[in-house]
């Protein structure tokens, strides 16, 4: 399968990785929690190697979903949505637009950035066209330390239509930091 | 001439999502080898939305269950011939243990009492072994089919029935029965079709009331933090059932709605713990425009899927 990466920087608008902690007393990161550069950088080698993923810097790194709509225009074999989920986790549904005109919905499993993914009968996390793995994780800074996890949530399609745009849901405890499809 | 070892095929561990607790994980399990989908079971556990964030559970008991799905929970109390009587009988059995004796429960074991139930459904005489389901202590409290010590099983099980714990019977027996009509037109008779409805008109208002706690950002949702956020929990988890019940959801758009109501409570019930650790109840007022929206899909989806159940119900009671 050929791998393409899709470009969020329009989409993003919530920052955490950080080369300084700020010092002016204004909010930043998640309840003033961040990641600063020098550890994203310095991080043991990510899990899995063949999947690129495309993460930014700058004013904004990741994507807050807030039913943004993101262009695709491509078949989709396979989703790669890098990021996890903020208190607890869970399984968001995304609108699927096609270039045919017809829709469907796609669930995606976001996991807590507090644990590594482990299947746990007291969360619901039951889409079986959906895997979940952890390709590293970071040590954050600020109010908290702890390692911060980035999950990779997958979801399998047999669809052949082209994807025209996919709608993100309507979830603001949820952070992309990349999306990559198969095609 | 006697066996050595057997074992009963066809148990499914579960772990779609959280059950009330192991003893009904179990029984979903052991059910499943005679044949009874999960979803059949998990009708019997469906949870009702009452005014004031109020939850009705609609139990049944193992009795009612039993009958309607063609089977018997028998309490007893077994010996290890016992045990491998019913397994050889294939009968699967539920034994009751005090973890404060059983090596495999290293949360308690040694540290703590406390009961839980594990799914015996096989033996090896030769190695001293139950099958049985019980979690995966190694990597996650996940379900799963390992196998246990036969002395220690039987060493926990006699104490299950010893103070601290102290229960009469220690066991339950699955004995298979015939089934007698339609199990579901029976459950949803038992329900009533009455029940949805009023389920949707108490969401709707607990959801209503939601709205206007965010809104209004006084102290009063603080106050109500706690039972709103147990309310949303079980709404959660009622849908999550819902959501695994075939003639709740047979086509994409009906499963599609009921996976929306699922996340719209695990995003609210998010929204909650957040507000209640970090003692910030002014969150929610903040992000009002994304949790205002998403209450008015929610109140928008459930009216839809109730009336749906609700048309569902009314065509299976016809039959």
């Amino acid at each position: 399968m050929l791998v393409k990466t899709i470009d969020l920087s329009k989409y993003c608008n919530h920052k955490l990785l950080y080369e300084n902690i700020p010092t002016d007393g204004t909010p930043f990161g998640l309840d003033n929690i961040c990641i600063l550069k020098q550890d994203y950088l310095s991080r043991k080698k990510d899990l899995k190697q063949n999947t690129e993923y495309n993460c930014r810097w700058g004013e904004h790194d990741n994507v807050v979903c807030d039913m943004q709509s993101v262009m695709i225009g491509s078949k989709v074999k396979r989703w790669h949505f890098l990021g996890f989920s903020y208190w607890g986790n869970v399984n968001e549904l995304f609108r699927v637009l096609y270039a045919d005109g017809t829709e469907s919905y796609m669930e995606v499993t976001f996991v807590d950035w507090s644990q590594p993914y482990i299947h746990d009968p007291y969360e619901t996390i039951d889409n079986h066209n959906n895997i979940v793995e952890d390709i590293f994780n970071v040590v954050s800074t600020g109010e908290k330390i702890h390692p911060i996890y980035f999950h990779d949530s997958i979801v399998m399609t047999q669809n052949e239509k082209i994807v025209k745009e996919i709608i993100l849901p309507n979830n603001i405890l949820v952070h992309i930091f990349a999306l990559t499809i198969e095609y | 001439m006697k066996r050595i070892k057997n074992k009963i095929e066809g148990v499914r561990p579960f772990n779609l999502f959280t059950l009330r607790s192991c003893y009904y994980y179990q029984t979903v399990a052991g059910l499943a080898s005679f044949g009874i989908p999960y979803e059949n079971i998990l009708m019997g556990y469906l949870s009702f939305p009452q005014k004031n964030f109020q939850i009705e559970k609609k139990s049944f008991s193992d009795k009612e269950m039993g009958k309607i799905w063609g089977y018997k929970s028998k309490a007893c109390n077994l010996s290890l011939r016992g045990f491998l009587r019913n397994i050889d009988k294939h009968n699967p059995v539920i034994a009751g243990i005090d973890c404060f004796y059983v090596e495999s429960r290293p949360e308690a074991y040694r540290k703590k009492h406390s009961p839980h139930w594990i799914l015996v459904h096989g033996y090896d005489l030769d190695i001293g072994i139950f099958d049985v389901v019980e979690q995966d202590y190694s990597n996650s409290y996940k379900y799963t089919e390992k196998t246990i010590s036969i002395s220690n099983l039987l060493y926990g099980n006699i104490m299950y029935r010893r103070p601290p714990i102290g229960r009469k019977k220690a066991c339950r027996v699955l004995i298979k029965k015939r089934i007698k009509g339609n199990g579901i037109k029976k459950i949803l008779e038992r329900i009533g079709r009455g029940s949805f409805e009023q389920a949707q008109k108490a969401s709707e208002a607990n959801l209503e009331t939601l709205k206007t706690l965010i809104l209004q950002q006084n102290a009063s949702i603080q106050e109500k933090s706690p039972e709103i956020t147990a309310y949303l929990k079980e709404m959660k988890y009622s849908f999550s059932i819902i959501k695994k019940i075939e003639i709740f959801t047979d086509t994409p758009e009906k499963a599609a709605r009921i996976s929306f109501i699922v996340a719209a409570y695990s995003n609210l019930l998010s929204v909650f713990w957040k507000m209640e650790n970090k003692k910030d109840y002014g969150f929610a007022f903040r992000y009002k425009d994304n949790i205002i929206k998403k209450i008015d899909d929610l109140l928008i989806a459930e009216y839809v899927t109730y009336n749906d159940i609700s048309e569902g119900c009314k065509c299976w009671l016809k039959q």
